[in-house]
């Protein structure tokens, strides 16, 4: 099976924004599916609400659009009933830490076998650009004009907490290196949590005076640096991979 | 459905105008600058080194060259 093969084509082209990078990542996606040879009757992608979780749509496989946030707790029940699925969630940073955060902390404690990869773009896209729990610090937005005052999530050290775990940082302008975290998720058999590090043009990027999505695509091969091997945990601006095989105690 | 069959727009590039949002991400990833726009149609100077760029980084399956010849051993 090649990866077209993982894509709806009479859906095409998707409503994503001309320049949005989430189109890349769902790219990579289907390339990682193709080289993991994982078979379309074997696998369900589950997305909650937002331009992310458009992508349930968007591939050729069994899929769910659930309701905004729920998209971990409806891909790990679908998990329990059928434990031969590949389950995989496609979704935003306000639906999976926002809005779905509580989900994601327990679901990362249980180390449920589920695949999540979420678009982090510091923002809620879809409804206008209003500030998120991942937006950066002192950034301007539609609800916080004069800039947040709020710090970020720390979306690795929730996953890092635990006993057991698999995360990565990588970005959609480092599209090798997520190919790579992608294919290394697949295989990886517990809970594996992929931040990959995006942005919004539209309702965020023109705000800050970007004109073009690949400015903003430029600018995070400026702010983002590899680790292939941390020391630790990842600092700010660097993309790498932490896991940890321990037993849950 | 299968994905559209698209122009080629040069002997190693093929285009899909059907897919195609003019995001010029393509255009401004090219190392060589082998891609522009001519009145909405994408046309290459034929300067293409086959590194792939535009079709790894392009957000809606509009592009595709095939690798080089020494890359697919
Ligand atoms: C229960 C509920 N609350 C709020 C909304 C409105 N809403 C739709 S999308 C969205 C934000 C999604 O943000 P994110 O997950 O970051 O996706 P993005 O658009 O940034 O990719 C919100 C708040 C909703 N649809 N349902
Ligand atoms: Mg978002």
């Amino acid at each position: 099976m090649i990866y077209k093969d993982y894509v709806k084509w009479d859906r095409m082209p998707t409503n994503w924004c001309p320049g949005c990078s989430i189109g890349t990542v769902f790219r990579h996606l289907t390339l990682a599916l193709e080289k993991a040879a994982v078979p379309r009757e074997q696998m369900v992608v589950v997305s909650g609400i937002g331009c992310s979780g458009r992508a349930a749509g968007y591939f050729n496989v069994d899929s769910v659009h659930v309701t905004h946030g729920r998209a971990i707790p409806v891909a790990e029940g679908i998990k329990r009933s059928n434990e031969k699925l590949k389950v995989i969630v496609f979704s935003g940073d306000g639906d999976l830490v926002g809005i779905g955060g509580n989900h994601f902390l327990h679901s990362a404690r249980r180390d449920s076998d589920i695949k999540v990869i979420c678009i982090n773009n510091g923002i809620y896209g879809m409804t206008g650009g209003q500030m998120a729990p991942t937006t950066p610090f002192g950034e301007k937005t539609l609800t916080s004009p004069f800039g947040t005052s709020y710090a970020p999530l720390n979306i690795q050290g929730i996953v890092t907490s635990n006993a057991r775990y698999w995360y990565a940082r990588t970005s959609s302008y480092h599209v090798n290196h997520l190919l790579k975290c992608l294919g290394e998720a697949l295989e990886w058999p517990g809970f594996a949590f992929i931040e990959v590090m995006s942005f919004c043009i539209e309702n965020f990027g023109r705000r800050q005076g970007f004109k073009n999505g690949f400015d903003m695509l430029f600018k995070l091969k400026q702010d983002y640096k590899l680790n292939p091997k941390p020391d630790g945990l990842l600092k700010n601006h660097e993309l790498g991979v932490v896991k940890n095989v321990g037993q849950a105690s | 459905m299968h994905q559209a069959i698209g122009k080629k727009i040069d002997p190693l590039i093929t285009w899909r105008p059907e897919y195609c949002k003019r995001c010029f991400t393509c255009i401004n990833i090219c190392p060589v600058k082998n891609l522009m726009f001519q009145d909405d149609e994408m046309v290459s100077l034929g300067k293409c080194i086959q590194c792939q760029l535009c079709e790894k980084y392009c957000p809606d399956f509009t592009i595709e060259v095939p690798p080089r010849k020494e890359d697919k051993k």
